[in-house]
């Protein structure tokens, strides 16, 4: 499903210029977090580690990286490819599992309070569980 | 008809292979052959002599040498006594005696078939007479930049007339504008000045500046160009250079030049003026302004054209991010170079400036090649800061620096006297404080990011082709390649510009430094000079059309790599001799087979495979006729010989000047008559010594490859291989591999 | 036997005004369509089944359909034209293939 935005042979491109690590917002507060650092480490085959590597998950998809790009490198999407790579190797932070689970048991990211609803005369909000456990299904099955 | 057969044995050489007795004996045999003689060093004194005794004596009208290739003893063979178009060279030792040296009996054979088809060939010859073109020693020059001005005066001193034509009042292009140029820092007022005299003191100079080409027509040797000049509004004589005028304009519509420049006199630019305000009349002492002169109309008849309209900076109003525009202090490297020159900004007081490298080159969005001279021009400017002040601090944000062979030296002079240099490109300029830029940036090496506050920041920003190369394209059709650079396609020739006469010098080929381009200037001038003395005698083997068989398709028109057809008088197409470079593409492409080369025509291919000797092999082998083009795959099937590989005797090899050449109706003809398999053998794509004619001859195969399906013949049976001047084996290995196919496939069924 | 342009093939002959299909018909039936720049036949009806258009194709873009007098659905009639000579390949609806060979009497 991915492999349209991905394109391989563009990494190739990359001669390291720096632009978009200079442009990260995420670089700014965390200098470990280096997109042209991992876009190098990808492209020679050296990025065995990457899918432990808890930055990985820092990336906002702000797209700055990709605007500015003199090659027009897609750094984003690749970033995005490598998450989900990382996933299906079953590397993925604490955070997201605990989001997935209560969006699969609630329907939603934030849980509800009916009660509360109620009180301020508000009618109350159905759980969606059902409905979010059938699109899951339905993209497991399109794999 | 009366022809002579004369078979060299190479001091024995050959005679070990190939039987030559007993086909001196079969030879003798064939009709009007008057004399067949074997000789066992024929290019020798002796060997030439016997053959212009006997052209005289038995007043022989054909003559056949079978010996080396024709690419060897081209100077002994040259003179024997009759044109040389009447002399048909076979080549028994390179495709016969050394090809098939593991094969006397079948080589023979070949050598046979070979002898009667080209004396068939002989036959059909006719004595071709080169031409003789007056031609007019002048060229005109387009671009009065450092390229145009040394080219016109190379050309100049070498006696020839020169006609030197630019946009702008003065000579001088970008490089007048300088501060100074690298490597040794010279002020351009220098060079220029030097380039200068020589011009005024030259008469065969003709300058011709506020001029513009209007249109340009005829061909090498004889161009026509119309120039439109706009009026200067000042006497060229009268000016004493008083500045009055300069003082008192109110609307900046006076150019006013420098102390080097040429022409040194003022020009009025009209459209800046106001209606009535002639104030620079009233105060001009001698009178020199006429506000009224109106622009004139000129033309001039030139042999050659040289191209040196140079380039235009590259505008980073685009790449938003960098704030050119938009932010006070944002400057790109050219206006920087304004700036140091005119002192607009002090830099004694000690100033913090950055410089960040490959704005819009290397870009695939912008300009996707290197600019060539950007880190130099950065590092230039360094130095300069660092030496009105060493406390001006100095920073260049790099990709990669590119300073080759000794301007390395600068580079690390820029580095000692305390230039910072970082690799890592700034994403984003702003202003937090007043007058001041910031910016943060990754260093990639320390791994560090820094905020750095600079006073002024310096976009190298690269060189992009200037509107006139684009406008050129129109006007003489020169093929400009996919950035817009002049394309010469020949890596060996780089002035050349696919057209006959007209030759590129300076940037608008490709970016390049004062140096350089001045180089390039003089290797223009020198073809230009090349060109002047050899195209008064004009070979006579240009393609002619047949206008009673020509349909008007215009494929030709479309397909010539040169652009050298056009309609005559009554409508039909003809190839202009002088723009003409003889691949033959024409005469390849031509549905009706209606156009023939001097050398080399359809009536003649057609008749030499009436007479080949289908069966020259037996009745059980499959046999190959190959096209090979002159410039890789004839020489590499030589050299093959030369390197002792050999390859099946099925082969048969007749030279073409291009890949292109080869006429469908031909291959038509080979296959209806019944042979198995026909071969194209070009240079590989982009080596064509014709730019498309390897291109054009895979393409018209497809087309023939896919009629043979609907006939239910085998597609295969008609192929074309890339074979480059040192692919011998592959050659050999193709070959072998090709009648390995054909025996698979069986013979043609259309064999009779 | 209408001709029948096969578009993939077909070139325009360069997009000038006058492909070569249309100099050479006698009926004044090909031309070039300004839309798509590829030739077509304007009157498949009017067709004399010379097959000049098929013969000067430079492409081989050109062919002959077969009405059901001559050979029917499935058989072919196909010429290549060589410098002095014009073979025909005959496909009959079985697909027998016959070729025939013949001499033209133009100069080469």
């Amino acid at each position: 499903m991915y492999n349209e935005f991905f394109d391989r042979e563009k990494l190739k491109y990359c001669y390291q210029c720096g632009k978009c690590s200079s442009g990260c917002d995420i670089n700014r507060i965390d200098v470990s977090f280096q997109p042209h650092r991992l876009l190098h480490l990808i492209s020679i085959g050296a990025a065995d580690n990457l899918m432990e590597d808890a930055g990985l998950w820092k990336c906002t998809t702000c797209f700055t990286c990709s605007e500015r790009c003199p090659q027009g490198i897609k750094v984003t999407e690749i970033l995005w490819i490598a998450r989900t790579i990382a996933v299906k190797a079953g590397h993925i932070p604490e955070l997201l599992i605990t989001q997935k689970d209560i969006l699969l048991r609630t329907g939603r990211l934030i849980p509800m309070d009916n009660k509360k609803r109620g009180k301020a005369g508000l009618t109350a909000i159905q759980e969606e569980s059902s409905v979010v456990a059938r699109i899951f299904e339905i993209v497991e099955k399109e794999k | 008809m009366k022809i002579g057969i004369y078979l060299c044995t190479c001091e024995g050489e050959i005679e070990k292979v190939i039987d030559i007795d007993s086909l001196v004996k079969e030879a003798s045999g064939w009709s009007g052959i008057t004399d067949v003689h074997k000789d066992a060093f024929l290019c020798s004194e002796d060997g030439i002599r016997k053959i212009r005794k006997d052209v005289e004596s038995s007043g022989l009208e054909r003559v056949l040498i079978a010996a080396c290739s024709p690419f060897f003893k081209m100077e002994e063979f040259s003179d024997l006594g009759l044109n040389k178009y009447l002399v048909e060279r076979v080549n028994i030792r390179e495709q016969c005696s050394r090809a098939h040296r593991n094969d006397p009996e079948n080589a023979t054979k070949k050598t046979k078939a070979m002898l009667r088809i080209f004396l068939e060939k002989a036959k059909y010859s006719q004595p071709l007479q080169p031409l003789q073109l007056p031609s007019l020693r002048s060229a005109l020059v387009i671009g009065g930049g450092v390229a145009g001005i040394n080219a016109s005066i190379d050309i100049a001193e070498t006696g020839n007339e020169v006609f030197l034509i630019e946009k702008n009042p003065f000579l001088g292009g970008k490089v007048a504008g300088f501060h100074k140029y690298f490597p040794r820092m010279c002020p351009p007022s220098c060079g220029l000045e030097l380039m200068f005299s020589k011009i005024k003191s030259n008469p065969n100079v003709h300058v011709l500046t506020s001029s513009e080409i209007d249109t340009i027509s005829g061909s090498p040797c004889n161009f026509e160009i119309f120039i439109k000049t706009s009026p200067r509004h000042i006497d060229m004589d009268k000016c004493v250079l008083c500045g009055k005028c300069l003082e008192v304009c109110p609307h900046n519509a006076i150019v006013y030049p420098e102390g080097f420049s040429y022409p040194c006199i003022p020009a009025i630019n009209k459209g800046l003026c106001a209606v009535d305000c002639n104030k620079c009349v009233a105060v001009c002492p001698v009178d020199a302004i006429d506000l009224d002169e109106e622009g004139k109309a000129t033309n001039i008849k030139v042999g050659a054209i040289v191209l040196a309209t140079g380039w235009e900076p590259f505008d980073p109003t685009p790449l938003a991010e960098f704030g050119y525009g938009r932010l006070e202090n944002v400057v790109t490297n050219i206006e920087f170079e304004k700036i140091s020159k005119e002192k607009k900004i002090s830099f004694e007081e000690p100033k913090k400036v950055a410089f960040i490298q490959c704005v819009g080159s290397r870009d695939e969005r912008h300009l996707p090649y290197c600019s060539d001279v950007c880190c130099m021009v950065s590092i230039k400017q360094a130095l300069f800061l660092k030496e009105v002040n060493p406390d001006n601090e100095v920073y260049i944000f790099y990709n990669d620096i590119r300073t080759p062979g000794e301007y390395e030296e600068l580079y690390q002079k820029a580095r000692r006297r305390g230039t910072i240099f970082i690799k890592g490109i700034p994403s984003e300029l702003k202003q937090d404080e007043p007058q001041k830029i910031n910016f943060s940036v990754f260093d990639t090496v320390a791994g560090k990011r820094l905020d750095i506050t600079t006073d002024m920041v310096v976009l190298a920003t690269g060189i992009k082709p200037s509107q006139g190369t684009i406008d050129l394209k129109e006007k003489i059709g020169i093929v400009l390649n996919k950035n817009n650079f002049v394309e010469s396609h020949i890596q060996c020739y780089p002035q050349d510009t696919q057209r006959n006469a007209v030759f590129s010098a300076g940037c608008c080929r490709a970016p390049m430094d004062v140096s350089r381009s001045i180089e390039s200037a003089g290797a223009a001038a020198i073809k230009t000079l090349q060109f002047f003395n050899n195209c008064t005698e004009i070979t006579p083997d240009n393609p002619a059309v047949n206008i009673l068989k020509c349909d008007v398709c215009k494929r030709c028109i479309e397909e010539c790599p040169f652009k050298a057809y056009s309609f005559d008088e009554k409508g039909f197409p003809k190839s202009d001799i002088m723009k003409c470079r003889r691949c033959g593409v024409c005469m390849g492409g031509c549905p009706l087979a209606a156009i023939s080369l001097g050398g080399l025509s359809i009536e003649q291919l057609s008749v030499m495979l009436d007479v080949f000797d289908r069966s020259y092999l037996g009745e059980d082998e499959p046999l190959i006729l190959g096209f090979l083009c002159k410039n890789d795959a004839y020489r590499a099937v030589d050299d093959a010989a030369l390197k002792g590989i050999t390859y099946p005797p099925n082969f048969f090899g007749i030279m073409v000047p291009c890949a292109g050449a080869v006429n469908g109706a031909i291959i038509a003809k080979a296959i209806s008559t019944g042979i198995d398999g026909v071969l194209i053998a070009g240079c590989p794509d982009n080596q064509c010594h014709y730019i498309h004619g390897s291109t054009l001859a895979k393409a018209r195969l497809t087309d023939i490859s896919n009629k043979l399906k609907e006939m239910y013949l085998e597609p295969e049976r008609v192929r074309f291989i890339s074979i480059g001047r040192d692919d011998p084996e592959k050659f050999a290995d193709s070959i072998e591999e090709y009648v390995e196919e054909l025996k698979k496939m069986g013979r043609n069924p259309l064999r009779l | 036997m209408p001709p029948y342009v096969v578009k993939d093939k077909c070139d325009g002959c360069k997009g000038k005004e006058e492909p070569l299909c249309e100099q050479i018909c006698i009926g004044d039936l090909m031309t070039l369509d300004m839309n798509t720049g590829k030739a077509y036949c304007r009157s498949l009806r009017d067709c004399w089944d010379c097959m000049s258009c098929t013969k000067i194709c430079p492409k081989g873009a050109i062919e002959q359909r077969i009405p059901y007098q001559l050979g029917y659905h499935g058989a072919k009639l196909i010429p290549m034209m060589g410098t002095d000579s014009i073979t025909w390949t005959c496909v009959d609806i079985n697909g027998k293939v016959e070729r025939f060979t013949y001499r033209t009497r133009n100069k080469k």
